[in-house]
């Protein structure tokens, strides 16, 4: 990633000028939208996230300065298909990966209701960051693909050169380590 | 935990994690032909580093044959009987070899049958005594040749005392060897020209092994400035003739190149005293080797009735046969 374009592109929102949506969404568009897809499971909804991310991107720069415009942009998309599967859902439509891929994941985290959610959402999300801080790059990589980028197991066994199973094996076994590192934490 | 909590946990992932999962590295998969492959080859050259430095440096395998092998491919020697008249012609490579010891003094009669008997006495070593022989042919005018092989087997005395006998007895063996022998007549075609006085010729060979010996200092053995020591080993022989005017006429020796050489000087020479003479006997030293085998044929001539009555006086011989 050239690091001068980002800049010239935040240069742009500043400067106020449209080229900006224009090369964000060439730059950051077909990345953007394989997310937002994979979260809604519809290819109209992942434009229609793209869209919103581009506007909430031209809204929020300046005064915003993201560091890391990518990951910055990526959120918003994400955010969006998010904001727009919960929407659907309570429309009864869509489903995609993330669906499933949150299925997978909310099976080996603590559900608790009240007052002291809130307290331990912290100390969980700061318990999970570090166990994820402590995984090799790939499998790391691996958790992100799959549990935030919400791609299915056949993209990520292409993706990293790896077999479906051996996919579905690392991404179990990393799960399995994460609920071993909540429950020493006693979060659990 | 609900949908929400998580994508507000997932929420948490920062930039470098997203940013680094946005491009991950293609893990591509090295096919299995190929690991395989380099596989294979550092198991060779593992094999050749551990296997082909050995096979160069051991030594090839040799084909040793026993012993016992050896001695069943020599056909064991079988001792003649001294008594048989048919052992006469080749009891000279059919010796025994620890039947006689050499300090011991052996007669042993050969060709009994013979015309003229052949014996071997000898004092030291071991001796032996073929004789070849004929009917002997009435007494005319013609000449008469008379056959003796000597052999004496001094070699064979060295060999046994260089194994079994200490080396005093091997020089108290070597130290002379003194023998008698015998001749015969042969059948002569008759020669129509011969005078009656024609002289018989008596030949006979002398066959002794040479061994390193000094050559004893004797009164009528005086050093003979043909014989350079250098190049030729000295074998003197000392010769008992039936009679007085009996001569060595000529000689030659085995093997070929021999040089023979007499104490009184070139032959034919007639004995100073009856019945006694000397004569010596230059081998070349490359003819042989310490132990080697020398044979020489002399030529005596001798009238009819010297013959005659050297049939009751067998022809001795006494020699001394040294190196320097």
């Amino acid at each position: 990633m050239c690091k001068t374009e980002d800049q010239d592109i935040i240069l742009l929102f500043e400067q106020r000028d449209e080229q900006a949506l224009a090369e964000t969404s060439s730059r950051f568009g077909t990345l953007a939208r394989a997310i937002a897809k994979n979260i809604t499971g519809s290819t109209e909804d992942s434009e229609e996230c793209l869209n919103d991310a581009l506007l909430t991107a031209w809204n929020a720069i300046p005064p915003t300065k993201p560091q890391n415009l990518r990951a910055y942009f990526l959120r918003l998309v994400h955010n969006a298909a998010v904001n727009l599967l919960e929407h659907n859902s309570a429309r009864k439509r869509g489903s995609g990966q993330f669906t499933d891929a949150l299925d997978e994941l909310a099976d080996c985290l603590p559900s608790r209701g009240g007052v002291e959610q809130t307290i331990e959402q912290r100390e969980l999300t700061a318990a999970i960051m570090a166990y994820l801080g402590t995984l090799p790059k790939k499998q790391r990589d691996l958790f992100v693909r799959r549990y935030w980028y919400a791609d299915s197991v056949s993209k990520l066994a292409a993706l990293f050169g790896m077999t479906e199973n051996s996919v579905k094996v690392t991404l179990s076994r990393i799960r399995t380590r994460m609920q071993e590192h909540l429950r020493k934490e006693g979060l659990l | 935990m609900n949908r929400q909590d998580l994508t507000a946990l997932l929420d948490c992932l920062p930039d470098e994690w997203i940013e680094s999962a946005a491009e991950p590295k293609a893990h591509k998969r090295i096919a299995f032909r190929f690991r395989a492959f380099w596989i294979a080859a550092c198991f060779a050259v593992l094999i050749a580093a551990a296997v082909y430095p050995r096979l160069r440096t051991d030594p090839p395998e040799r084909i040793e044959t026993s012993v016992s092998s050896q001695e069943t491919t020599i056909p064991p020697r079988t001792e003649p009987a001294t008594s048989d008249t048919t052992a006469q012609t080749e009891s000279v490579t059919s010796l025994p070899e620890t039947e006689h010891a050499a300090d011991t003094a052996v007669t042993v009669p050969v060709s009994e049958t013979s015309t003229v008997s052949a014996e071997i006495t000898q004092t030291h070593t071991t001796a032996r005594d073929t004789s070849e022989s004929s009917q002997p042919t009435a007494a005319t005018t013609a000449t008469i040749s008379m056959t003796a092989v000597l052999t004496a087997e001094t070699i064979r005395t060295e060999e046994r005392a260089s194994t079994a006998f200490s080396e005093t007895t091997v020089q108290s063996t070597l130290s002379e060897t003194s023998f008698t022998v015998s001749y015969w007549s042969e059948a002569v075609p008759e020669q129509d020209t011969a005078p009656s006085n024609t002289l018989a010729y008596s030949q006979f060979s002398l066959s002794a092994a040479v061994y390193t010996e000094a050559v004893p200092d004797l009164p009528y053995f005086p050093k003979q400035p043909e014989i350079d020591t250098a190049e030729f080993d000295a074998v003197l022989i000392t010769a008992t003739f039936p009679c007085a005017s009996a001569f060595i006429r000529s000689g030659t020796l085995q093997p070929d190149g021999g040089l023979l050489l007499f104490v009184s000087g070139q032959p034919p020479f007639t004995p100073e005293i009856r019945s006694t003479r000397h004569f010596l006997i230059a081998v070349p030293k490359l003819c042989h080797v310490d132990g080697a085998r020398v044979t020489a044929i002399f030529e005596m001539e001798t009238t009819e009735e010297q013959y005659r009555r050297a049939e009751s006086e067998p022809l001795t011989f006494s020699g001394y046969i040294s190196t320097d």
